[in-house]
């Protein structure tokens, strides 16, 4: 028997390797696959010859509209749909993770209905008074004043507990969804802006969009993958956590910061993409492993490769473009009822 | 024997009234000594101050020469580890994930496990025979499966003092037994002291070396369990009288 371990661990880090590299690969060719894909098929060669020119100085010839099809419309937009589910499948396993609840997600604590809030406002303002506030940083607002006040709350009702950090976000969503619904009835006719910012799309994403996006989600992403020793013993709830050494209220608030920026830029940048946060380190728990070292960076793979996966789909089957957010629903929910009936349940989830 | 754990003039109240009064004991290396008490008399009160878990109180709770209160989180996991009745976790970790999750003080944030490190697991796995839970889901094993995997954490953690908060409640007898032993065994071999908070008054007389009997938040009696083996202790501490046999090795509570 003895020694048999050590030869499991082994074995599962090759796995785990070979998981991180097939998913990679698949991200990679996902991501020239979507850009030939469109009204206009471009080929695998020339988007690599666009990206060489664009990127290393090479001097081959694309034709121009080509190239500004490439480099200025699919690219951003695809590159953006990559960090934005990077970021919401990472911030879906901080956020379970620090609430001890697998069935958080980016969401739980009401940072988006604060950045839908922020939204919201801005365009009411540009509708009824004209007076114009861009949408992106009244999200980003929004969904910072959110948390801000979330955890003050928490801390007043004694600490950062994640029953009293999901009870105050679940007050603050409420109330700030009532917000939003009034908005709306002032916005009369003009509904649909917001409703369409809401529902979360990735359409006209530009560099600046991804400039936004992509740093924050790397950074944030490294550090919480520095940290994730510590959430893994979280789990354990916070007594076990205490007894092992983990300062569990520092900690909950950095990976809660973390977590929450993640959320802010993703939200801010394309609305409200649903279930990406929940499912991804869902479905990575019962495949791969809940050891948050490992299922973090599978979690920013295959989060990137579903969403753009979901993106692909809206941009081939519909000419009027279906909100991304609501497919990734549509066909994540299902999928997920099905792995999770299979598997037995939420021991193993 | 070295003084490991002293607690001095302990006093400390959940609100104005003081709850633990004037509380004064002391552990040594490698003793075993068990705290026991009435429901309600402060035990798991008592633990949770010696803990760390509430620092609002007077008096003086001395480690190795330290006050406790001093000494950082991590510090203290290297030498001090808790074993309470019950974990919950919600995410599917295996059994070899928490277990080795015991070498995280003294591994640090990025600490991988290295070749030596997976066999010190491994040996302390089988000696809490827990070899064959490795790859099984912490949530799909029994309860007393569950301790002794807690208790292989609780080991991989190297301590020099491990506090066991109530944990063989709610295991059968004869799980009961086997993780006393181990307990024991292990702990004497490694110099490790052992303060055992417990509601099983048969394994503290006939397992430690001393015996705290707490009533009504106050030490009401301190010593071995010969010394305290007697029908007024039993009367005053539990309410109960006992027989006890003519070498004073064994009791039984008269119904």
């Amino acid at each position: 028997m003895y020694g048999n371990i050590y030869r499991t661990i082994k074995i599962n880090r090759i796995k785990f390797i070979l998981v991180f590299i097939v998913l990679f690969i698949l991200l990679v060719s996902g991501i020239i696959l979507s850009v030939g894909m469109g009204t206009m098929k471009i080929g695998a060669d020339d988007i690599v010859h666009v990206i060489a020119n664009r990127l290393f100085g090479a001097n081959i010839f694309v034709a121009d509209n080509i190239t500004a099809i490439v480099w200025n419309i699919r690219l951003p937009r695809i590159i953006c749909a990559c960090f934005v589910g990077m970021g919401l499948a990472v911030s879906g396993v901080i956020f379970q993770g620090i609430l001890q609840n697998p069935l958080a997600d980016p969401y739980t604590l009401g940072i988006s209905t604060g950045a839908s809030f922020g939204a919201s406002l801005a365009l009411i303002m540009n509708i009824l008074m004209g007076i114009y506030f861009p949408a992106t940083a009244a999200a980003l607002i929004g969904s910072c004043l959110t948390l801000f006040i979330v955890i003050l709350i928490a801390e007043k009702g004694n600490s950062l507990e994640s029953s009293n950090l999901i009870i105050a976000g679940i007050i603050i969503s409420s109330i700030l969804s009532s917000g939003v619904s009034f908005i709306k009835m002032l916005a009369g006719e003009s509904v649909g802006a917001i409703v369409f910012w809401i529902m979360g799309s990735l359409s006209a994403k530009g560099w600046k969009d991804v400039m936004l996006v992509s740093p924050t989600v790397i950074i944030c992403t490294v550090i919480s993958v520095v940290l994730a020793n510590q959430l893994d013993i979280m789990a354990l709830g916070d007594n076990n956590a205490s007894a092992l050494g983990i300062n569990t209220h520092k900690l909950r608030f950095t990976y809660l910061v973390i977590g929450s920026v993640i959320t802010a830029v993703c939200v801010s940048a394309c609305g409200v993409i649903g279930f990406v946060g929940l499912i991804v380190p869902h479905l990575l728990r019962i495949w791969i492993t809940a050891k948050n070292q490992i299922l973090i960076p599978l979690s920013a793979l295959l989060g990137a490769l579903l969403l753009l996966t979901a993106d692909s789909i809206t941009r081939i089957i519909s000419a009027g473009e279906i909100p991304v957010g609501v497919l990734t629903t549509i066909i994540g929910g299902p999928f997920f009822i099905f792995v999770f009936t299979r598997k037995g349940g939420s021991h193993n989830v | 024997m070295s003084e490991l754990l002293k607690v001095s003039n302990l006093c400390f109240g959940y609100d104005e009234t003081p709850f633990l009064k004037d509380i004064n004991f002391s552990v040594n290396a490698g003793e075993l000594v068990s705290i026991i008490g009435e429901n309600g008399s402060g035990k798991s009160t008592l633990f949770k101050v010696i803990n760390g878990l509430f620092v609002n109180y007077n008096g003086t709770v001395i480690y190795n020469g330290k006050d406790i209160k001093q000494i950082r989180h991590i510090d203290k996991a290297r030498e001090i580890a808790v074993l309470y009745q019950n974990c919950q976790c919600n995410f599917p970790f295996t059994c070899f994930d928490v277990i080795a999750m015991g070498l995280y003080p003294h591994k640090g944030k990025l600490g991988k496990l290295r070749n030596d490190d997976i066999y010190f697991i491994e040996s302390i796995m089988e000696l809490t025979d827990t070899i064959e839970l490795a790859d099984r889901n912490i949530n799909c094993i029994s309860g007393g499966q569950m301790q002794r995997v807690l208790l292989a954490r609780a080991l991989v953690q190297k301590p020099k003092l491990l506090f066991l908060d109530e944990a063989m409640s709610g295991m059968d007898i004869a799980s009961r037994i086997k993780m006393t032993d181990i307990i024991i065994n292990e702990c004497k071999k490694r110099n490790t002291a052992v303060v055992n908070i417990s509601h099983d008054i048969n394994l503290a007389f006939e397992k430690s070396d001393k015996i705290v009997a707490i009533k009504s938040g106050e030490v009401h009696s301190f010593g071995t369990p010969k010394d305290l083996l007697n029908n007024k202790f039993f009367r005053e501490v539990f309410n109960v009288e006992v027989e006890i046999d003519e070498n004073k090795k064994y009791f039984r509570i008269i119904l």
